[in-house]
């Protein structure tokens, strides 16, 4: 529990060693009698923005739909905490990085030199 | 790369990228209106720098993290958010400067007006951003900047007395128009103190893989690197001491500075200066755009470098594709480059305790710098410039604003 | 012309310091763009500065000339 709350806010890398964002959130789960664990952590999304402000996030969420949803990353998939967070994913596929993508087919990559 | 070339390079890139628009624009103010009165704030502001840029290489290459990517964990996101609205906002204002002071050489050179030239120049600026490489803009930009020691030159032709200026490097009260005095320093504090400066160090650091073995190096090149940058530009307030104080001429417009390096070196000077504003304005604008995406990028955990082709760092690209057309068209509103300047150098001193403290919060703890957190010295220097100059801009500011 | 700059800045002493200190302000200007006329005419006639940017600064003083006197003026009727 305490590792889950120290690795908010820091940076996410896949198994390839590629930057996919930051844990911007956490799931965690509670039992009675028992401590909360962290299930999963949580990158992407509207995420950090409910953590901002929630009416905005609630706005943005309306008017997106599904689009851009977070990615849910099971603690089991964590491979290693230290400066960054590797996690057992391939971020290409992963909607953490659905913006990027989108960014790069819709701006960046129709630039001639891209 | 042999140590000893790493520190000759990280010297000359600190000489030559020193002098940009808001350096340039109040020092020659400064020499102008109050001779070499002002020369201690030059001074004031290079020890600061100076310990700021050691501070952000040393974070970078022991932490191994960028200084926005460990703001955001250390502070979380709520809190981030302050030194990242204020610094993003003051760079882009400084951002508009650089172009508009590489804008004015062009006009100086070609007669045609410089609100034609700032969406070109923005472009431009663009263009080295797209198919550079991080140590192009680094290296290249400052290197060619060394031109600025024109102004050196030109200064040590003016044969300025040595003894007066070096008693000037104390501060002193002003006998005359405080306001002003007290405005101008806080300008010259803000141009020197820029965090773009400190946060492109450090984004350069991890650029380039530094680690433990550079501490020796990095406290080299920003010492020696920001001391021999500042007598650029205290060399240009000497300029404009000898040349435009003696004949009562004040600097309101920036077509009465190119005339401080013309008295001493005739035509050469005159075309050393422009090639001087366009240089080091070109080259603050690279490293001012690339700044605001590393602040973006690492902040939020996108993919990021300078030497990953576009698509590869999509949203990290479209930060300064978005950023420099916007500041291009704050040139081209035709509002008057000079003020422009001045007044993001003043704003920048304004906001040094918001973007400053984190960084020193960030220097004191020993999970990120284990045993090589800051000692009293860095933190009470920059501690004090920082406040101080906030609460004399507050001051003066306003004042200033009442004034014109 | 500078008889007459002294004589608005000698009566409008008398006016409030900020009407003043805005006459004085703008005659310094003034007197300082005399200066920066001068300087640059000697530039020019040595060829240290080429016509067109003689011509800039020149432009340049007749805008920051009729902002002084603007200043002047509203000064005085203060």
């Amino acid at each position: 529990m305490e590792l889950g709350l120290a690795v908010l806010d820091q940076q996410v890398v896949d198994r390839h060693d590629r930057m996919m964002g930051k844990v911007d959130g956490l799931v965690l789960e509670t039992r009675p009698g028992e401590p909360a664990r962290v299930t999963h952590i949580v990158v992407g999304g509207t995420t950090l923005l409910w953590r901002i402000h929630r009416g905005l996030a609630r706005w943005v969420e309306r008017r997106r739909g599904t689009d851009g949803r977070p990615d849910l990353i099971p603690w089991s998939r964590v491979l290693r905490v230290g400066v960054d967070v590797k996690v057992d994913v391939d971020s290409s596929r992963s909607p953490a990085l659905h913006w990027e993508r989108w960014v790069r087919d819709h701006v960046i990559g129709r630039i001639p030199g891209a | 790369m042999s140590k000893l070339l790493e520190i000759a390079l990280g010297i000359v890139t600190g000489i030559g990228g020193f002098l940009e628009a808001g350096s340039l624009a109040t020092a020659a103010q400064a020499g102008a209106t109050f001779g070499f009165q002002l020369a201690w704030a030059i001074g004031l502001g290079i020890i600061c720098i100076a310990f700021l840029i050691e501070m952000a290489g040393r974070f970078a290459a022991v932490s191994r993290h960028t200084l926005p990517d460990a703001m955001r964990e250390r502070f979380g996101i709520r809190f981030f958010l302050v030194p990242l609205v204020a610094v993003g906002l003051v760079s882009f204002l400084v951002l508009a400067s650089e172009i508009g002071g590489v804008c004015l050489a062009l006009q100086f050179a070609s007669g045609i007006g410089f609100q034609w030239w700032a969406l070109p120049v923005a472009a431009l600026v663009w263009l080295f951003l797209w198919k550079g490489t991080f140590g192009m803009v680094e290296k290249g930009a400052s290197l060619l900047g060394l031109v600025t020691l024109a102004f050196v030159v030109g200064a040590f032709r003016l044969d300025p007395p040595v003894g007066q200026v070096a008693a000037r490097l104390l501060p002193s009260l002003p006998q005359q128009d405080s306001a002003k005095y007290w405005f101008m320093a806080v300008s010259i504090i803000g141009a020197s103190v820029s965090p773009y400066l400190f946060y492109f160090y450090s984004a350069g650091a991890v650029e380039d893989g530094w680690d433990v073995s550079y501490l020796g190096i990095n406290r080299l090149v920003a010492g020696l690197g920001m001391t021999f940058g500042g007598v650029v530009a205290i060399a240009v307030l000497v300029c404009a001491a000898m040349v435009l104080h003696p004949l009562g001429i004040q600097v309101s417009r920036y077509e009465q500075i190119p005339l401080i390096l013309v008295t001493p070196l005739g035509r050469t000077g005159f075309v050393l200066f422009i090639a001087s504003l366009a240089i080091a304005c070109f080259g603050a604008a690279l490293e001012i755009a690339l700044q605001l995406s590393y602040l973006a990028a690492q902040g939020f955990g996108w993919r990021w470098g300078e030497n990953l082709r576009p698509r590869e760092a999509a949203r990290f690209t479209l930060v300064y594709t978005v950023c420099l057309p916007l500041a291009g068209l704050v040139i081209v509103t035709g509002i008057d480059p000079l003020k422009l300047t001045v007044f993001s150098m003043a704003l920048t001193a304004l906001s040094l305790p918001v973007t400053v403290v984190p960084l020193l919060v960030l220097m004191n703890d020993p999970t990120y710098l284990g045993e090589r957190t800051n000692g009293w010295l860095s933190n009470a220097a920059v501690l004090a410039v920082g406040f101080v100059a906030c609460v004399v801009a507050l001051v003066a500011i306003p004042l200033q604003l009442m004034g014109s | 012309m500078a008889r007459l700059r002294i004589a608005l800045v000698v009566v409008l002493a008398g006016c409030g310091p900020s009407a003043a200190k805005q006459a004085a302000d703008a005659s310094e200007e003034l007197s300082s763009w005399d200066s920066t006329a001068r300087l640059v005419n000697t530039a020019q006639a040595r060829g240290a500065i080429p016509a067109g940017f003689a011509e800039q600064v020149r432009r340049a003083e007749a805008e920051a000339r009729a902002a002084a006197e603007a200043k002047l003026r509203k000064a005085a009727v203060r």
